[in-house]
């Protein structure tokens, strides 16, 4: 499995990409998924993209 | 010198946060004394821990985006009220549940050991013993990725989220059942 950091145009995903990618990964993998994801939502905050909007596509947060 | 350092200690202990927005259930949001805005949040991080049914749902990433930078400043100056108030949302975090956090370095500009090393040091400077901090590093072919994690000293799932990360990290590797018994029935201890 590939996971690509590199910089490309950013493309709008759904939770429902990396939540795929994420099985298919296997151990440590699993960890580069999620910083694919993490990153993809500092992209998506940096495109406009309100936290509404990440909530709508499945992306889930958290505040106590 | 040792009043020197005492006082210097005692410095960093009066250091207050900045006040700080809680915008429920996304992100906090403050600005600093140099007017740079910063959002931080956490970010649903189970698919990592899938095989980890009852820890999945209370793992979380980290995120700390400078949102906005005042025109004419191209480099942060330094400034610990940054570190005490991500500190302190951290540990907030982590002491009103069973959550744990994860954080993993953006290595895509080569800078990861620079923001793993500020991470790190602002946790040492500033965690009351409250929080563990696991410091992990994981290989991907040429890559070395920098990553912690963070759980409160007193979680109920602290020695399963210790395990569950050493062996996502590959720092260790959980025998199979067939093998542990093979182990635990060997007579010749």
């Amino acid at each position: 499995m590939q996971t690509s950091l590199e910089k490309a145009p950013f493309q709008q995903r759904t939770i429902e990409y990396f939540t795929k990618k994420s099985q298919e990964a296997k151990g440590k993998e699993k960890l580069l998924v999620a910083l694919e994801m993490s990153k993809y939502i500092t992209a998506a905050r940096e495109h406009g993209l309100s936290f509404d909007e990440l909530r709508e596509a499945g992306f889930r947060f958290a505040t106590v | 010198m040792v009043y020197h350092l005492m006082n210097s200690e005692k410095q960093v202990l009066d250091l207050q946060p900045y006040n700080y927005i809680t915008y429920k259930p996304d992100y906090y949001t403050f600005v600093t004394a140099y007017k740079y805005e910063y959002h931080c949040y956490f970010y649903d991080f189970s698919a990592a821990f899938s095989e980890y049914p009852e820890l999945a749902p209370k793992v979380f990433g980290f995120n700390l985006d400078l949102v906005f930078k005042p025109e004419g400043l191209t480099r942060v100056p330094p400034d610990p009220g940054i570190a005490v108030t991500v500190t302190n949302i951290l540990k907030t975090f982590l002491s009103k549940n069973e959550n744990a956090v994860i954080y993993i370095c953006d290595y895509s500009d080569n800078r990861e050991k620079a923001r793993f090393y500020t991470f790190t040091n602002w946790f040492r400077r500033f965690n009351d013993g409250s929080v563990v901090h696991l410091k992990g590093m994981i290989r991907a072919g040429e890559t070395t990725i920098l990553n912690a994690m963070l759980i409160n000293r007193e979680n109920p799932l602290l020695n399963d989220f210790i395990e569950a990360y050493e062996i996502l990290t590959g720092i260790y590797t959980k025998p199979d059942n067939d093998y542990l018994d093979n182990i635990l029935n060997d007579g010749d201890w």
